[in-house]
């Protein structure tokens, strides 16, 4: 009920076409670019690396909106409104996590959908699309969680705004949506493997293309908890907030 | 469920933000049914007691058990039997009035039939129908509040809380409303907290009221009785036909023996206070009649809420 809520109060349908540019963008434009240099990377061709590296990126980028809806919940009154009725705060926490997950679901699948024009020898079965939904809904709840957390601690619209883009722009070049982890200086190698977005695109990449040496089981474990933690600390921000 | 007598039983509710009490060691009762009034000047404490009791804040140290559910512990079958009108807005500015009512109405579980029929209900109680179409963020502030308040209307709620719930009301809409709050607690059974700085308003519905100053409850009573405990002496109201007569007159009174206490209410009228205020309408009389003073009327006023409050907390300032 209140992912419904969300959805019919909060939701911009600008916002939905505008955090589509970026990663159609990067595919169009970064991504012919790039492949004049760099032809392939692991032996896929690098239109369609980086076209399932913005796959991935589309769940983060839908996460503005979890920042937004607490934001504006919290100033026009709502969050209190809906804190005093009949619903948990974890309920709440996890209906604006769970909005994050279903736009960010449909914003992957249509840039997907859209990357098929570039990309060239994807794997389509129902293992590959299970690696790929799961990902991106382990992926939505991170940066669901991460948009809560962000938009509790900031203390101005402002302040939102440039934290979200500062730390898109850390998560996605310190990710391998644009090139592979390894190969880095050590402490790079080191956030790369803490970065939840290395992940999400390596598990899309890995279902759609395959990626030689991957391990889903352990990758996947990683995404669950890195996503366990970010929602915790969602639900704790929430409980101690003064209001 | 069965309603307990004590619909709200505070016990020492306290809370603290660093070094300031925002509320000190607040106890009290509200029965099933009441329309409870909780008065106060800006900042005395009205808003955070309602946080508390709404479970949005925890309390520093005391107890309350509202419905019979304790506020530390049982926050969700609280907020499941309660609507609260908060003191600042609230409204999702995206909506039009309609889809407003229509997704509230869904999260608190109404059939879609019986949802229509309380919408529609409501845009005539709360004169809405002609915005029911409009985006709330287009609406005047006094059409936003009315719907803040109709919100609270559409599930049955087994407590309603009220914070300054007529803010930016114009008088028609203030004046149906104070009417509706008083039917539904009277016809209703429903138990209203109501919180406001408009004295007249508490004075009109409240069969009890709380005076809380600077975080403490300074008096509980019914409003008659905190009026014959608290402005027991009633006053002499002298209306002058002439306003340019008050300053003379009103010096010339202050000869009167009886006068303990004298003011100005308006361009011509004088209030004064004293213990036989009969007597004392008599000298005025008297006295004017003689200076050659022409008096509209000269009656005895009632003592007011307002009198009470303002001595109530004049005192609690000057023991501080």
């Amino acid at each position: 009920m209140l992912t419904r809520r969300n959805f019919i109060a909060s939701l911009d349908r600008e916002f939905l076409v505008i955090q589509l540019v970026l990663p159609l963008f990067f595919i169009f434009v970064a991504g012919f670019g790039y492949s004049l240099i760099v032809p392939a990377v692991q032996d896929v061709p690098y239109e369609t690396f980086l076209a399932t590296g913005a796959v991935a990126m589309t769940v983060m980028a839908a996460s503005m909106l979890s920042g937004t809806m607490i934001w504006f919940d919290r100033n026009f009154g709502m969050f209190e409104q809906i804190l005093m009725g009949p619903f948990t705060r974890a309920q709440y926490v996890i209906s604006v996590a769970f909005s994050v997950v279903l736009t960010g679901l449909a914003s992957a699948v249509i840039v997907f959908l859209v990357s098929l024009t570039v990309s060239s020898g994807l794997i389509l079965s129902a293992a590959s699309l299970l690696q790929l939904f799961g990902a991106l809904i382990l992926g939505g709840l991170f940066f669901g969680g991460f948009g809560v957390y962000v938009s509790l601690k900031v203390k101005s619209s402002e302040a939102l705004a440039a934290t979200m883009n500062l730390t898109f722009f850390i998560f996605t070049f310190l990710s391998s949506v644009f090139y592979p982890s390894n190969n880095h200086l050590i402490l790079l190698r080191v956030i790369f493997e803490l970065n939840p977005l290395t992940y999400i695109a390596d598990l899309v990449r890995n279902g759609l293309v395959g990626l030689p040496g991957f391990n889903i089981l352990v990758e996947a474990l990683v995404l669950i908890a890195e996503s366990a933690v970010m929602l915790y600390l969602a639900l704790r921000a929430v409980d101690r907030i003064e209001i | 469920m069965i309603m307990p007598d004590a619909v709200i039983d505070a016990v020492d509710l306290t809370k603290s933000y660093g070094d300031t009490l925002a509320v000190d060691h607040a106890s009290f009762t509200v029965k099933g049914g009441e329309i409870f009034g909780f008065l106060g000047l800006n900042g005395a404490g009205k808003t955070t007691t309602i946080k508390m009791l709404t479970t949005l804040i925890a309390p520093t140290s005391g107890s309350a058990k509202v419905l019979g559910y304790d506020i530390s512990r049982d926050g969700l079958e609280i907020r499941k039997r309660l609507g609260v009108v908060q003191q600042q807005e609230s409204y999702d500015r995206n909506l039009t009035v309609q889809s407003s009512l229509r997704l509230y109405s869904s999260i608190w579980g109404l059939k879609r039939d019986e949802a229509s029929k309380r919408i529609e209900w409501l845009y005539e109680k709360f004169q809405l129908a002609d915005t029911k179409k409009k985006k709330i963020r287009w609406l005047s502030f006094g059409q936003r509040r009315r719907l803040q308040v109709a919100r609270e209307f559409l599930h049955d709620s087994s407590l309603l809380i009220l914070d300054e719930p007529t803010v930016g009301m114009d008088v028609l809409a203030r004046h149906i409303f104070l009417d509706y709050i008083k039917e539904r607690a009277k016809s209703g059974g429903q138990t209203i907290f109501y919180t406001t700085h408009i004295v007249s308003e508490a004075e009109y519905l409240c069969d009890r009221i709380a005076v809380i100053h600077k975080g403490r409850i300074i008096a509980l009573d019914t409003p008659k009785e905190l009026k014959k405990k608290y402005a027991d002496v009633k006053s002499v109201s002298v209306t002058l036909r002439n306003s340019s007569d008050l300053e003379k007159v009103s010096k010339l009174v202050e000869g009167l023996g009886s006068v303990q206490r004298k003011d100005t209410s308006s361009d011509s009228e004088l209030r004064l206070v004293s213990q036989d205020p009969f007597r004392l309408a008599s000298e005025v009389s008297s006295l004017l009649e003689k200076e050659g003073y022409d008096a509209e009327s000269i009656s005895i006023a009632e003592p007011s809420l307002e009198q009470v409050i303002v001595r109530l907390v004049g005192e609690q300032e000057r023991s501080i």
